[in-house]
């Protein structure tokens, strides 16, 4: 009976080890059972729990080796160009419906010229001209959250944290630095040739150019409307005011389903070719990691998933972005597996 | 370096000779006259520390009644290294026994 129980306890504790050590999980399981037998029964936790352990270093020991192994330059490289296209695409979503603002101002300027800036460089491989462009938007959309740029309160900025909406500016703070990175990384050599060049332009180019004359026929600038409450039992006041003058985008359905759409199928197409193309697995895995907590934001707010209120807020959100966290990671560690030879 | 005790008994138990894990952990815990006592988890991460740092090495494995037993020995340099933190705990300790066995001044401190 003890004999049996020993034996079933550390196997299921022995699971804990990767499946890659399974012979030194063999090892430590044997010799726990026969401290086990020669030492009695209460040792039989003890010594599970450090097989759990040690299982667990063992996988932590593995993943990093994996991590270490993946190809994090060509990784980085390899994610400019949809980084640079997706950031493009969503300034234009935010700048369309405001084109009629004049003039736009040093915050649109940046957003808009930097994101261009990094696409074209992105195309052209071009290191300062991918990075400079992405500073540049990195700075416009950190800088009203710094208090530049606008009058309202920091604490009245619009963000995460706010019922229901998605503030783009915020969401596109880790992605435009992961593309700075990207750009850093892009490698020294010859220019490509023409019409590489011309064909990654044209990739780059179409869906903000599509978003762009799709949006303009409703393009109506969007005034600030600001609810002041007199009381508890009082109507609230309802006051609008200049448009909304921060770089930010009002909550686009459109937007939203042409991103995930775009992450989904990368992650998809990224996963299953990960041995021919390790660098875009980890490419994807970066991306999805930058943008895991907004993702997590908007997938509990979905109306179709029906979630429950709780769920929506405190702490629950950033517990939740532990998931596309998680699968952001196995994407990089299955890039670490296996090296192109 | 300073050694802690875990290791410096895992160590000791192989001065005499190859011997698998649950024979290293019970060697260290007679050794240490029970102070050490290693589960299986433990010791194997100890091991695979010492083996990283050139100290020990596998022997071999065998199975036996079904158990696959994995042998350690230990190397030059683990063989240099615990004879060398014995040298250090016993200079530490001749510290201490040379002033309690010294005769106490009268009269207490000046």
């Amino acid at each position: 009976m003890t004999g049996r129980l020993a034996d079933a306890l550390t196997a299921v504790a022995a699971r804990a080890y990767p499946r890659s050590g399974c012979t030194d999980a063999r090892v430590v399981r044997d010799c726990a059972r026969e401290a086990i037998a020669a030492n009695g029964l209460h040792t039989l936790v003890r010594e599970s729990a450090s097989l759990v352990t040690a299982g667990l270093r063992a996988r932590v020991g593995v993943a990093a080796l994996e991590l270490s192994r993946a190809p994090w330059r060509a990784a980085l490289g390899a994610l400019t160009l949809p980084l640079a296209t997706a950031l493009l695409l969503v300034w234009t979503f935010g700048f369309v419906p405001r084109y009629d603002h004049w003039p736009l101002g040093e915050g649109w300027v940046l957003l808009l010229g930097g994101s261009l800036t990094a696409m074209v460089g992105a195309a052209l491989r071009s290191r300062w001209l991918t990075a400079g462009g992405a500073a540049a938007t990195f700075i416009a959309a950190a800088a009203p959250y710094l208090g530049f740029g606008t009058e309202m309160a920091l604490a009245q900025t619009p963000s995460f944290f706010h019922g229901w909406s998605v503030d783009f500016g915020a969401a596109s703070l880790l992605p435009a630095l992961l593309l700075v990175a990207g750009g850093l990384s892009l490698p020294r050599g010859p220019r490509p040739p023409v019409r590489a060049v011309l064909a990654r332009l044209a990739a780059g180019l179409i869906p903000a150019a599509i978003a762009a004359v799709a949006l303009l026929p409703y393009a109506t600038p969007k005034p600030t409307i600001a609810f002041l409450y007199a009381g508890p039992d009082s109507a609230p006041i309802v006051q609008e005011g200049p448009p909304y003058p921060m770089p930010w985008l009002p909550p686009s359905r459109g937007l939203l389903a042409i991103l995930g759409i775009a992450l989904a199928i990368a992650v998809i197409v990224t996963w299953r070719e990960f041995r021919a193309h390790p660098e875009r697995a980890l490419a994807t895995g970066l991306v999805l990691a930058s943008v895991a907590y907004p993702l997590t934001w908007v997938a509990t707010r979905t109306e179709a998933l029906n979630a429950p209120y709780w769920l929506l807020n405190g702490p629950y959100p950033l517990l939740l972005a532990a998931l596309p966290a998680l699968l952001a990671l196995a994407l990089m560690r299955r890039a670490g597996r296996k090296q192109p030879t | 370096m300073e050694m802690r005790p875990a290791s410096y008994f895992v160590l000791a138990s192989l001065l005499d000779g190859p011997l698998h894990g649950y024979a290293i952990s019970a060697r260290a815990v007679e050794l240490s006259e029970g102070d050490v006592k290693l589960t299986a988890g433990t010791l194997y991460g100890a091991l695979d520390r010492m083996e990283n740092r050139g100290l020990v090495e596998i022997d071999s494995e065998e199975t036996v009644d079904g158990r696959l037993r994995r042998y350690y020995r230990l190397t030059t340099s683990g063989r240099e290294a615990v004879e060398r933190e014995a040298d250090r705990l016993a200079a530490a300790a001749r510290v201490v026994q040379v002033r309690a066995g010294a005769p106490k001044p009268a009269g207490g401190a000046a």
